[in-house]
């Protein structure tokens, strides 16, 4: 028996999806089962993040209306065997689809896969409460700017109230703004929102990129975003690992340029 | 040292500290689930209920939810006129 994650994040654009793909990635790169399922319908991208784009047949709605069986709907990814995606529909809208239903299906996915991560759709409305009728536990995606993290804190109430433990991910954080005290730190957004943190993304174009490719960075050693999600994706597994802090050996000039 | 070097070059304050004294008093009065509306009704409720024992003028009497300890407090702070 799996578990199923949501992440979430109530303001969009935050980087639910880029978490989503790559902490998917990282759990079958660790030998998991795992199904990336496609909480947004309507408006999906999970697909183009993992590059899968045209390997869509059937979707979510189709599997929840019976039109396919859920296996004829779930997409293996490009390179792990361990790594299968439910895309959304993108024909249809939020109401196509009950939390009963939802519920139904991640128990259903729950018994194939190790995880079941369900990327959230941005906002407060019918999305989110089909995204988390089934899951387990929640993973709160924030950056360290003010609306956000306003965002963050209302989502945090609401998963509470669904009695949902939720832990949060710290997402694109500029090591020089902290440092020069123009962004808020992993510190401060801790005390604002009182929650566990599991992990703290820096800012990287390499996520860019991988967009671009539709390959996720979590594999590319080269980007430290995507050795967060890999730490990350660790921790979900047990591991023990510290969040580093992350003290500047750049030169004084770069400093001085703020770069 | 490199700090404050650094910091002789800066034209503005930092901003982070700004950032989470806004969103703590935010955050804090929206897990109350009080509405402005329902803020205004106690504030003029409260005028009604000081102006009973003491000369007060409405505009000095403010309201406010802050954190004190990591717990929401309602802060009423007004003015108070001798009597004349």
């Amino acid at each position: 028996m799996g578990e199923s994650i949501v992440i979430t994040s109530g303001k969009g654009g935050v980087g639910k999806t880029t978490t989503t793909a790559n902490l998917s990635v990282a759990l079958a790169n660790f030998d998991k089962k795992v199904v990336a399922v496609d909480g947004d319908i309507g408006l999906r991208n999970l697909d183009i993040i993992l590059g899968l784009e045209n390997r869509i047949v059937y979707n979510l709605v189709d599997v929840v209306k019976k039109r396919c069986r859920t296996k004829q709907a779930l997409i293996r990814d490009k390179k792990s065997e361990n790594l299968f995606l439910l895309p959304a529909s993108q024909v249809d809208d939020k109401s196509a689809v009950s939390p009963e239903e939802m519920k139904a299906l991640c128990a259903e996915l729950k018994e194939e896969f190790d995880f079941v991560l369900i990327d959230c759709p941005a906002g407060i409305e019918q999305g989110f409460k089909n995204a988390l009728a089934g899951a387990d536990s929640a993973i709160v995606i924030t950056t360290p700017e003010v609306s956000p993290v306003r965002d963050a804190d209302r989502v945090i109430g609401l998963l509470q109230h669904h009695e949902i433990p939720a832990s949060l991910i710290l997402n694109r954080v500029s090591v020089q703004m902290v440092e020069r005290g123009d962004m808020m730190s992993r510190e401060d957004v801790e005390d604002i929102l009182a929650i566990k943190i599991l992990g703290l993304v820096v800012e990287d174009q390499e996520i860019v990129n991988a967009g671009n490719l539709g390959t996720p960075a979590v594999l590319n050693q080269n980007s430290p975003a995507g050795q967060a999600y890999l730490r990350i994706a660790k921790r979900m597994l047990g591991e023990d690992i510290a969040i580093p802090s992350f003290e500047e050996k750049k030169g004084f000039l770069a400093r001085l340029l703020g770069r | 040292m490199l700090e404050m070097l650094a910091n002789i070059f800066r034209t503005k304050p930092p901003s982070a500290k700004t950032a989470k004294e806004r969103l703590v008093k935010v955050v804090i009065q929206e897990r109350l689930k009080v509405s402005e509306s329902q803020m205004n009704n106690l504030k003029d409720d409260l005028y009604q209920v000081i102006s009973k024992y003491f000369d007060i003028s409405e505009d000095s009497l403010e309201l406010e939810i802050q954190d004190k300890n990591g717990h929401p407090a309602l802060t009423v702070n007004t003015e108070v006129n001798p009597p004349s």
